[in-house]
């Protein structure tokens, strides 16, 4: 079984991870179906709020497993490397540091710092181009949404 | 009501809305990796403030743009800017090489032109009385239609069907967070009442778009550089309009071919491109030609994706079903606007719908004139890092994501659609559905709880309904396609594995 188990991991890649990860979710979903939708009728329709939702998570749940055991039998897509998930989890950081502090330092500086990191992370190594470009780009981009068209940003 | 909204296009703003759309979609179509979605989605927030006709104008010929623009790459590169232009590279590239690049995008622009042109008169014409036709459904026939639409995304989008059902189903999932659209009850809102307006439209689609692919530029970063790469020299060349008209009957299946594909749903315009490549090659009396640089190889797949643009447009505006992910977005574009597509459109805004109509075909001409002018520009526009691009693409996403309503949840949805359309992607499975099912998810749930409600929960309501069961029909009918198809292409590939 532990044998079975420890194959089964060796070729499980990132779409068998997805497939669990989706029907782990819709399952989930399904537990909290009822505290999430209330439901305040007299019991005459079963055709309320939570029946639509209950007939989807339960396909996605049954075609999400039935797609992971398909990809079982199968060579996976590999996970991928550990330095490209973090660069790729290191932006997605800078961009939820900068969305929670946009509302007190604005959105021309977060959003320069965010387009700065990225060239960096992406491979630029000219100062002049990823810090002076993003900032330019980021004073155009924020001055022609508020002055041109109109977007009260923060 | 044709002659009414031609005089409404005798608006400046609406020529420079079609020019900056057109010049902005050939740019960005010819930078490989970003397509005609990514494009109309970032610059959505532009068309906030405008009137309805020159905004759809702008984003419409942005699409137009992104498709041709996409052929520039493909034709001087062998990298296709849009997947829709890998047929065009075939030919297009090989005819490149031989120093005959400014001859292959010349024919592809032409081409494209025409397939434009003809599939915005098929658009004219079959647009109204379909949309005249859905006036009569009532929600078991629209729920009918809908169910079709998503199965039909599900059987013939290409791809593993299984994964295709499940990205529609995921897209329905995310359309149900929110207020239901019968009762009002909050659903997976979490007690959160920024939650209840439900995932956004807009945010959603340019985080699965725009953002998941700064992330995978992120994780795949290569060292090479792009502009390195060797562009074959632009020679002065001429296409004359005989060389064109030889080529008409090419032009005009392709065009059909395109125009008839497009109106299905979920097919895109990879597969009738290579579908008129293949008519193409199989009536021409010189087929060893088709690989090395034939007229024909060029102009039979660009007439026919570009055709799937007038195509794709018929069921988006007349039924509300958008037939790909970029006709989702004008989807939600023409929604932005306050013209919400389906039956109804045409009866209220139908001045607006034909001038935009009229303004597709007419942005033909611009199209011609900035194409040809655009061809060397694009050239230094290939070399763009994407260092420096994907920065300012993640500027805009930003924008883009707060301008719909001055939100920033709206933001924390597109970094989530991101990041899980980075892992979609990443994982294979495709986008296009999860957004269709994001679109058409709502008004199923509303068509299917009508319907039952009406008929005290039975199902007979859907079998008493002649349109109903002709559209059931349909289905069935789609079904045994699709498993013939399979089974066939299993037998060929049995006999080829077997030789």
């Amino acid at each position: 079984m532990s044998l079975y188990i420890s194959k089964l991991l060796a070729k499980s890649g990132l779409q068998s991870l997805i497939c669990l990860m989706l029907a782990v979710f819709a399952g989930l979903g399904l537990c909290l179906l009822d505290s999430q939708v209330q439901v305040f009728s007299f019991g005459d329709s079963s055709f309320d709020a939570r029946f639509f939702p209950r007939i989807v998570l339960v396909l996605i749940v049954v075609l999400a497993l039935l797609s992971g055991m398909a990809r079982a039998k199968k060579m996976d897509e590999p996970i991928g490397s550990f330095v490209g998930w973090a660069r790729v989890f290191l932006v997605v950081g800078v961009i939820s540091l900068a969305l929670w502090f946009m509302p007190s330092v604005g959105f021309l500086l977060s959003s320069f710092v965010v387009a700065s990191v990225t060239a960096f992370i992406l491979g630029e190594r000219d100062i002049r181009l990823y810090v002076g470009l993003p900032l330019l780009i980021a004073a155009i981009v924020t001055f022609g949404a508020q002055y041109g068209l109109t977007i009260p940003l923060p | 009501m044709l002659l009414d909204a031609l005089n409404a296009l005798m608006d400046i703003w609406v020529l420079v809305a079609a020019v900056v759309g057109i010049v902005t979609g050939i740019i960005i179509g010819a930078i490989p990796g970003l397509g005609p979605t990514m494009a109309i989605a970032l610059l959505i927030p532009v068309t906030f403030t405008m009137p309805p006709i020159p905004a759809i104008t702008l984003l419409l010929g942005v699409y137009q743009g992104a498709i041709f623009g996409g052929s520039i790459s493909a034709i001087l590169l062998n990298v296709p800017g849009t997947p829709s232009s890998a047929a065009t590279a075939i030919d297009g590239h090989a005819m490149a090489k031989r120093g005959e690049g400014g001859r292959a995008l010349r024919i592809a622009l032409y081409a494209s032109v025409a397939g434009n042109i003809f599939s915005c008169l098929v658009l004219i014409v079959l647009a109204e009385p379909l949309a005249s036709m859905a006036l009569n459904f009532g929600p078991a026939e629209m729920a009918a239609l809908m169910f079709f639409a998503l199965l039909v995304i599900v059987l013939f989008g290409g791809g593993v069907r299984l994964d295709a059902a499940l990205m529609v189903l995921l897209g329905v999932f995310a359309g149900i967070v929110g207020l239901d659209p019968i009762e009002g009850t909050p659903r997976f809102t979490f007690e959160s009442f920024a939650m209840e307006n439900g995932l956004q439209l807009i945010p959603v689609l340019v985080g699965l778009f725009a953002m998941s692919e700064v992330f995978l530029k992120l994780f795949e970063r290569r060292s090479e550089n792009q502009g390195e790469m060797d562009i074959p020299e632009i020679l002065p060349s001429k296409v004359r309009f005989i060389d064109m008209w030889r080529m008409r009957a090419t032009l005009l299946w392709s065009s059909l071919i395109g125009t008839f594909v497009g109106i299905l749903p979920g097919i895109g315009s990879t597969v009738p491109a290579f579908m008129s490549y293949s008519l193409a090659r199989a009536r021409s009396k010189q087929p060893k030609k088709f690989g090395n640089g034939a007229d024909e190889g060029i102009a039979a797949p660009e007439a026919a994706n570009n055709a799937v643009t007038g195509g794709a447009l018929i069921p988006t505006l007349a039924l509300g079903i958008p037939g790909d992910a970029v006709t989702a977005v004008i989807l939600g574009a023409f929604m932005l606007q306050g013209l919400a597509p389906g039956p109804f459109l045409f009866r209220d805004y139908g001045l607006e719908v034909y001038a935009i109509f009229e303004a597709l075909i007419l942005s033909s001409i611009p199209t011609i004139i900035f194409g040809l002018l655009l061809f060397k520009v694009a050239v230094h526009v290939i070399r763009i890092q994407p260092r420096h691009l994907f920065p300012t693409i993640t500027i805009l996403a930003l924008l883009g994501a707060f301008s719909v309503n001055n939100s920033l949840v709206d933001v924390w949805v597109m970094l989530g659609a991101g990041f899980v359309g980075f892992l979609l992607r990443r994982g294979g499975f495709p986008l296009p559905p999860l957004l269709i099912g994001l679109i058409l998810g709502t008004p199923l749930e509303q068509s299917v709880r009508q319907a039952l409600l009406t008929s005290n929960g039975s199902l007979d309501i859907f079998w008493h309904s002649n349109i109903a069961l002709s559209i059931f029909g349909l289905t069935a009918a789609s079904i045994l396609i699709s498993v013939v198809i399979s089974v066939l292409k299993n037998k060929r590939q049995k006999g080829s594995s077997d030789a």
